[in-house]
């Protein structure tokens, strides 16, 4: 038989197949929506529905150049050292969480030591436990270290509560690094401290900057630490700072509330387009988000 | 235990004591007490079961135990169902194309809450201004100012859109796992997509779903923070305050300028004491065999 | 260096990997540790090299026991299965590593020493490289010279060929025992294949099931094995066993099978008159293909396998097969009768009881 001779057969086009589609496409619209209005809204006067009223202006964004001239923002802090603010929050509970999480990560995936499986039920029961619950009593703690109302009180407790997630997700790198690598280092002389900072740490590369970005930006976005334990104006962070003009009332200037919001969720939205791929799979390694 | 592992564990030990068992103790202890400002904090004193007593005498202990059971349940509902069906879908298209989805899903999680909840507020602005009304009054929904008229349509559209998208990453992982030729096998057995998802799909994701279901449940009714940012529990009088935003607004943060820690720490000690409990069962039933290996070398 | 194990045990849980093994391992010597998979070779090689801590016994490096050092203060250098090279550093940094953990070492005598370590395995050309840039032979390579840069008293390498194709092996092996030799550093190795093990070895302790099985040259290994184990495990393709009746006739010692009769040399009968049974083995390279009637079995051929330089001939023999050797010319259809004929100085005798070696 020559079956080369024969016209190849044609997959016919089933529309069924665009289906599951557009049912994506229509669920997703609206938070696609969303975030096409904010940044749209920012660079207009005034906006009624999906009508602009005036034309393109940067006026919205005066807040970052000339803040004196901003009614809303008399008597708040200046934009400039709120981001600085932030960041500084941002960065270092994200530089504690990661170190912090793989020295206890690796004891947990690699260390004999007694109480080494209570412990590691203890990551896990702690990982799934709701600690917004415990906001009161942690306001009592800090009083009590003399750390309410400071940036590190804080960081402190902002990396408490994302340690069990981030123990978990190194443990989790950990245990993937072979075994007979850590022995080698071992028999070649290092200590064990050597070996985990000059063998192991390398090898898990990847994922300490995945949990570094993931912890940056739950730190960069965190809104009820800095709102209840740093109520003082000079320590503002911009999510208190969205909150405090949201909270003024009923006229709210909403083209100067959505460039501010832009503003703060830019970089977020920059380092997910970037680190989507490490961010996955974080994500996906822990359950919690 | 040795000096390495002591080294290793102690600073994650350290905070883990200062911030998870520490606060236990202290809400439980606390929620026996009188403390609040107007006390003073020094001037407490212990006054046994009375703020438990008080609350199941308040006048709006069952509107806002009523509005926690609503708001947990319709929001969990829209969480599970939509994770799902974005799993389902976005792992049956073509690859990119459901990390596409997926990742614009994951955006509210990981957007700040408060630029989240601004753009919510903002399409729920009353007219002429949110889109909603834009969008909505096509179809026969007359424009209206949303957040003081329909109050739960926003809390609930504002947490399932971020809650979503737990339910979408456990399930996704879990459904790549299935091995594909099972998917194949059924193909060739000539079973329609759906019945796919029925008889293969579903059936082997339950335990993740029973999953998220639990987890999803405990941290809805711990959670508070997105109706913070969008309604504060009005619009008038705890119209939709949940028991965690109540505990919060009692001790933290209220107009009253009094803030009951004793009184809001009764309030979160049921709270913390059912997130032990769901958090203890789950540790037992979903994980703790991936524990159970020893470490292969044995010296420190 | 010497190394003793005495009544050497590790247990994990209820698992004992390790049962009271002895061993005396003289400096210099190449010792290989051969046995089946899971009998507790690796184990051995840890608890040597520090990483796991006996449950009992002593490890003794020339006259000190070494239980309580850690692993970088017993003067040993190892060479992995998987060759645990570093991924992150390049080839120099990997062999260095070893020197770049002692305090003391100057670079340029770290920079001298990798050089002479890389020639001496013949890989001075890839340090530059990162291992993934290397074939699996060169990282053994890299693995070997990491391993001898600090001049340790022992080297230690478990299953050094079990990643490396057929080739390979070959080259390797050799290579192995001729730098063994070179550096005169008493080594053990543990593999799972008898051949490496008995090509390569000065010495082999022969393992199953956690307890050393025999201690031997390998020439005594072939030629004398202590129990049916060690005759069954050493030797390709494997030893035939049959079980037999002794019975005495004109002064000497007869075995008899169904279909099988053999007359035992003086030296290859058990001594005295006590033992009625006995388990007959006889390699296959000792038994020939003769004429019907002319050995002291009769059969028929059941299958034959060209190998190359040999055949393998299956004879069916009533109930059951021996395996025979014969030369490449050989040839004859299935089924067709044949005789065989021990080589009868060859013959091994094991208690059906314990499998001791009788004679
Ligand atoms: N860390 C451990 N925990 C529990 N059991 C172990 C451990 N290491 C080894 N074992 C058990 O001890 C026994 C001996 O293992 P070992 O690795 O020494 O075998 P081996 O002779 O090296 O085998 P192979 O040739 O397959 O490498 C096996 O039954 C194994 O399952
Ligand atoms: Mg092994």
């Amino acid at each position: 038989m020559t079956g080369t001779t024969l016209p190849a057969p044609r997959a016919p086009f089933r529309p069924q197949t665009l289906i599951p589609y557009a049912v994506l496409v229509l669920a997703t619209l609206p938070i696609l929506v969303l975030y096409v209005w904010l940044t749209y809204s920012s660079f207009f006067p005034r906006i009624e529905g999906f009508r602009p009223v005036g034309p393109f202006t940067l006026e919205n964004w005066r807040f970052l150049w000339d803040p004196g001239s901003v009614d809303q923002l008399r008597n708040k802090p200046a934009i400039i050292p709120l981001t600085i603010n932030t960041f500084l929050f941002a960065i270092s509970t994200s530089v504690v969480v990661v170190l912090i999480s793989s020295m206890a990560g690796y004891a947990l995936s690699r260390l004999p030591f007694p109480g080494r499986r209570m412990f590691l039920g203890g990551v896990l029961l702690l990982h799934s436990f709701p600690s917004v619950t415990l906001l009161i009593a942690t306001f009592i703690v800090l009083r009590q270290l003399g750390l309410y109302d400071r940036l590190l009180g804080v960081i402190l407790v902002k990396a408490a509560f994302e340690l069990p997630f981030g123990v978990w997700i190194m443990k989790g790198f950990f245990d993937t690094v072979p075994w007979e690598l850590e022995m080698a280092a071992l028999v070649d002389g290092a200590s064990r401290l050597r070996t985990w900072w000059r063998i192991v740490m390398p090898l898990v590369k990847p994922g300490l900057l995945a949990l570094g970005i993931l912890t940056f930006v739950q730190g960069w976005n965190e809104f009820i630490l800095p709102f209840v334990f740093m109520p003082s104006g000079s320590q503002q962070t911009l999510s208190t700072f969205v909150r405090a003009i949201l909270g003024e009332g009923r006229f709210v200037d909403y083209g100067l509330l959505t460039a501010v919001g832009l503003y703060y969720v830019a970089p977020v939205l920059v380092l997910f387009v970037v680190a989507q791929d490490q961010l996955m799979r974080v994500y996906a390694g822990g359950v919690k988000g | 235990m040795n000096s390495t592992a002591l080294l290793f564990m102690g600073p994650a030990a350290l905070l883990v004591i200062l911030f998870f068992f520490v606060p236990v103790v202290i809400t439980l202890g606390l929620s026996l007490t009188d403390a609040a400002t107007a006390t003073g904090l020094s001037n407490w004193k212990w006054i046994g079961l009375d703020n438990y007593d008080q609350i199941a005498r308040g006048s709006f202990t069952m509107l806002i135990i009523r509005n926690t059971i609503f708001y947990v349940l319709v929001t969990l509902a829209f969480n599970v169902v939509v994770g799902l069906g974005i799993a389902l879908l976005s792992t049956h298209v073509e690859a990119k194309a459901g990390g596409f989805f997926r990742a614009l899903w994951l955006l509210p999680r990981i957007s700040p809450s408060a630029v989240y909840a601004i753009m919510w507020v903002w399409a729920a602005a009353a007219p002429p201004f949110g889109i909603m009304n834009d969008v909505l009054s096509p179809v026969g929904v007359a424009p209206r100012d949303w957040l003081n008229t329909d109050p739960w349509v926003i809390v609930i559209l504002v947490n399932g859109f971020v809650g979503a998208s737990l339910g979408m990453l456990v399930f996704t992982s879990a459904i790549n796992s299935i091995p594909e030729d099972l998917f194949r096998a059924a193909r060739v057995d000539g079973a329609s997509a759906w019945q796919i998802v029925r008889r293969i799909t579903l059936p082997l994701i339950r335990w993740p779903v029973l999953f998220v279901l639990v987890y999803q449940t405990m941290s809805l009714m711990a959670s508070y923070e997105y109706i913070l940012l969008t309604t504060n529990g009005g619009p008038g009088l705890y119209t939709t305050e949940v028991w965690s935003l109540w505990a919060f607004h009692t001790a933290l943060s209220n107009y009253y300028g009094n803030l009951e820690f004793g009184l809001g720490a009764a309030m979160a000690a049921g709270l913390v004491v059912i997130g032990l409990v769901v958090s203890f069962t789950m540790l037992r039933l979903f994980r703790f065999d991936e524990l159970v290996s020893d470490p292969r070398v044995e010296i420190t | 260096m010497r190394v003793v194990l005495q009544q050497l045990t590790k247990r994990f849980g209820a698992v004992t990997a390790v049962d009271a093994l002895d061993l005396e391992i003289k400096s210099g010597e190449f010792v290989g540790l051969l046995g089946p998979s899971g009998c507790g070779k690796t184990t051995t090689l840890l608890m040597i090299a520090g990483i796991y801590r006996p449950t009992g016994g002593a490890i003794v490096f020339g006259d000190h026991r070494v239980e309580h050092l850690m692993p970088k203060d017993r003067g040993i250098g190892m060479v992995f299965q998987s060759y645990a090279l570093y991924p992150h550093m390049t080839v120099a940094q990997n062999i260095g590593f070893p020197l770049a953990m002692r305090r003391g070492v100057a670079g340029d005598e770290i920079t001298r020493r990798v050089r002479e370590a890389a020639a001496l395995v013949h890989v001075d050309g890839l340090l530059a490289r990162k291992p993934a840039q290397l074939s699996g032979g060169q990282q053994q390579r890299v693995a070997l010279a990491r391993a001898l840069v600090k001049r340790p008293d022992i080297l230690l390498l478990d299953e050094p060929l079990s990643n490396l194709d057929a080739r390979l092996r070959h080259e390797m092996r050799g290579e192995i025992k001729r730098l063994q030799k070179e550096v005169g550093i008493t080594a053990i190795f543990v593999t799972h294949d008898q051949l490496e093990a008995l090509t390569m070895a000065d010495r082999v302790a022969l393992m199953s099931d956690a307890r050393l099985q025999a201690y031997a040259t390998p020439k005594e290994l072939y030629e004398r094995p202590v129990n049916q184990f060690v005759a069954e495990f050493i030797g390709s393709p494997p030893m035939n066993f049959f079980a037999a009746e002794l019975g005495r006739r004109n002064g000497s010692v007869l075995a008899t099978a169904q279909g099988i009769e053999i007359e035992l040399p003086p030296a290859r009968a058990p001594r005295g008159d006590g033992q009625r049974q006995a388990t007959v083995g006889i390699r296959p390279e000792h038994l020939a293909i003769v004429a019907p009637g002319a050995g002291h079995a009769n059969g028929e051929i059941y299958v034959i396998e060209p190998m190359g330089r040999e055949q393998i001939v299956d004879v069916q023999i009533g109930e059951r097969r021996l395996r025979a050797i014969a030369p490449p010319g050989f040839s004859a259809p299935l089924g067709a009768s044949v005789g065989l004929r021990a080589a009868v100085d060859q013959l091994h005798l094991f208690d059906p009881a314990g499998g001791e070696r009788l004679a």
